[in-house]
C-alpha cells in the first residue's frame, strides 16, 4: 500500500541549474617565472570566492582551467562548479605553446566533452593571459576554433602580461582590439582579471532569451569589450602603468 | 486510437518573479487514426513581447496542419513511406503559413497597445513574425510509425521497445541559449525532422525549460521514463508538483510537456 501511493518523483534525478562554463587559459611558459605567475596564482585563489554568486539564482558558474607552455594540460578533467573549485597553484616553465591551448580548448568546446551537460544554457566565457610569442603552430589552433560554435558565440578576452606579448594574436583570439587589455604590473594584473571575469560572466550568464542569436552574441562580445577597455584606460589601471615587472 | 495523452504548461519561476506570462504552450490531439502532440516555447525576450500568443498559435496550427494533411491524403503512413522529405516540407511549409495567417489575424484584432508600440519604435520597427517568435515540436503517431518535425530548442524523447531515446537529428548551431524559429526568414530550411515506421510505446515532447534542469541527456530520458510512467498511473499532480520545482530550483525557466503513451 506505502509503495502504490509513493511519489514517483520523491526521487527523482537531480535538479541542476542553468549554468555556464567560464574558461581560463594561462600562459605557464619560463617567461612567466617568478612575480608573473606568483600574481596569477594568489589573483586566481581570490578570484573564484568573488565569482561565487555572480550567477545568483539563475545560474551556476563553472571553471575549467588550461595552462600552457610545453604543451597543454587541464587541471581538472571536466568543468568544476566555482562552488567546489579548488585553486591547484601553477608552476611556469618551457616554452609557450599557444596553438595546442587553442587545439585544447576547441577539442573541449563540443556536447561529447566539457559541454555536454544540458544544463550549459550560457555560452562560455574564455579568458587568454599570455606574456610572450606562440613557439609553436598557433595557426592551426585558431583555425579549429573558428570553425567551433560554441566558440563563436561565446564571450573572448585576453590578458597581456608585460611589455612583450603578441598582442595581435591575443586580439585574434578575442575578435576585437577592446577585449585585449595589458596589465604592466602585477596590481593591474590582479585588478584586470578579477574585472574581465567577473564582467565577462555577468554578461554571458544573463538571462536573455534569443531569436536573433548572431546580434545578441555580437552584443554580448561588444557590451563585454566596452566595459574592459573603459576600466583598462581608466585611472585605478593606468596610473601605476610605470611600476612595471 | 491506442494513445492516451497529457500536457501541461508551468509558469516558469523567474517568470513569477518579474509578472510575465507563461510563454509556452502544449497541446494535444487524438482521434481514431492519430495522436498528434505540441509543444512550443516563446522566445519571451522584449523585441518578442506577443510570444506568449505566437507559441499558443504554433501549437493550434500545427495539429491542424497535421490533421488536414493526413486527411488529404488518407492518412500519414503511406505518403511518408513514399517519400518522406517531400511529406515533411509539405508539412512545415503549411504550419509556417498557416502561423502567419494567424498572427496577421490576431494583430488585427488585437492592435498595438502604447507600450507595445514603444517598443516597436525603440527598435526602429519590428517584423510582425518576431513580434511572435516561438519555437516548435510536433509528434504524429499511428499504429504504423512516428512523424516528428521541430524548429528550434526543446526535446523530443520516444520509447521504443522498452528503451527511452531522442530520435530527432541535433541542429549543432544551437549551442548556449541560442535558437531557431518559426518567425526565422528562412524557417523552412531550419526545420528538422524524422519519421520512423513501426510503433512506439510513448512519445515526450518538452521545452527547453525542462531539459536545462538536468545534470546529464542520460538523466533526461530516466525522467522521460517516470514522466510515461505517471501519466499511465494517473500520478500527474505529483508530476506538475514536481515540474515547479525543477523551473524553481533549476532552470528557471517555462517548462512545457506534451505526453502521449500507448494505454
Amino acid at each position: 500500500m506505502a509503495l502504490f501511493n509513493a511519489n514517483p518523483f520523491d526521487d527523482a534525478e537531480e535538479i541542476a541549474k542553468k549554468s555556464m562554463v567560464l574558461f581560463f587559459l594561462i600562459d605557464c611558459s619560463g617567461s612567466m617565472s617568478g612575480s608573473k605567475i606568483g600574481t596569477v596564482n594568489s589573483v586566481m585563489e581570490e578570484l573564484i570566492p568573488e565569482i561565487r554568486g555572480i550567477g545568483g539564482a539563475d545560474a551556476d558558474i563553472k571553471l575549467a582551467v588550461l595552462k600552457f607552455s610545453g604543451g597543454s594540460e587541464w587541471m581538472y578533467d571536466e568543468p568544476v562548479s566555482v562552488d567546489e573549485f579548488e585553486w591547484q597553484p601553477l608552476d611556469a616553465e618551457n616554452v609557450t605553446d599557444l596553438g595546442s591551448a587553442f587545439s585544447s580548448l576547441a577539442g573541449k568546446l563540443s556536447r561529447n566533452e566539457f559541454m555536454k551537460s544540458p544544463s550549459l544554457s550560457f555560452a562560455p566565457v574564455m579568458i587568454l593571459m599570455s606574456d610572450g610569442y606562440p613557439t609553436d603552430n598557433f595557426e592551426k589552433g585558431l583555425a579549429e576554433l573558428a570553425v567551433n560554435k560554441w566558440y563563436a558565440s561565446g564571450i573572448k578576452a585576453a590578458v597581456a602580461i608585460g611589455e612583450d606579448a603578441d598582442l595581435e594574436i591575443l586580439e585574434r583570439f578575442t575578435g576585437s582590439p577592446d577585449s585585449v587589455v595589458t596589465a604592466h604590473n602585477g596590481e593591474a594584473l590582479a585588478k584586470l582579471v578579477k574585472f574581465v571575469a567577473v564582467t565577462s560572466s555577468q554578461i554571458g550568464s544573463r538571462s536573455v532569451r534569443l531569436a536573433e542569436s548572431e546580434e545578441d552574441v555580437r552584443t554580448k562580445q561588444q557590451s563585454a569589450a566596452e566595459q574592459i577597455r573603459e576600466f583598462a584606460e581608466s585611472d585605478e589601471i593606468s596610473a601605476d602603468i610605470e611600476a612595471g615587472w | 486510437m491506442s494513445f492516451k495523452g497529457y500536457h501541461v504548461s508551468i509558469k516558469g519561476a523567474s517568470h513569477e518573479t518579474s509578472g510575465e506570462p507563461c510563454q509556452d504552450s502544449a497541446r494535444i490531439q487524438i482521434t481514431d487514426d492519430i495522436a498528434i502532440a505540441a509543444v512550443s516555447d516563446g522566445h519571451g525576450s522584449e523585441k518578442h513581447f506577443r510570444s506568449d500568443a505566437g507559441s499558443e498559435l504554433a501549437t493550434r496550427t500545427a495539429i491542424r496542419s497535421i490533421m488536414d494533411f493526413a486527411e488529404r491524403n488518407g492518412g500519414l503512413d503511406k505518403i511518408f513511406l513514399e517519400n518522406p522529405q517531400n511529406a515533411a516540407r509539405r508539412i512545415a511549409a503549411n504550419i509556417i503559413c498557416s502561423w502567419n495567417e494567424d498572427i496577421s489575424a490576431h494583430m488585427s484584432y488585437a492592435p498595438f497597445t502604447e507600450k507595445e508600440q514603444a517598443i516597436c519604435k525603440k527598435y526602429g520597427g519590428i517584423p510582425t513574425e518576431s513580434i511572435y517568435g516561438a519555437t516548435l515540436i510536433l509528434a504524429a503517431a499511428t499504429n504504423r510509425g512516428l512523424f516528428g518535425l521541430q524548429i528550434g530548442d526543446g526535446s523530443f524523447a520516444m520509447r521504443r521497445r522498452g528503451k527511452m531515446s531522442f530520435p530527432m537529428p541535433e541542429d549543432e548551431r544551437l549551442v548556449g541559449n541560442l535558437t531557431t524559429s518559426l518567425c526565422d526568414s528562412d524557417a523552412i530550411d531550419n526545420f528538422r525532422w524524422f519519421y520512423n515506421e513501426g510503433s512506439c510505446s510513448a512519445v515526450i515532447l518538452s521545452s527547453d525549460g525542462l531539459i536545462n534542469s538536468f545534470l546529464s541527456s542520460e538523466d533526461y530520458l530516466r525522467f522521460g521514463e517516470r514522466i510515461t510512467d505517471a501519466v499511465s498511473s494517473k500520478k500527474t499532480d505529483e508530476l506538475e508538483a514536481h515540474l515547479r520545482e525543477r523551473t524553481r530550483a533549476g532552470s528557471r525557466d517555462d517548462i512545457s510537456v506534451a505526453v502521449l503513451t500507448k494505454k
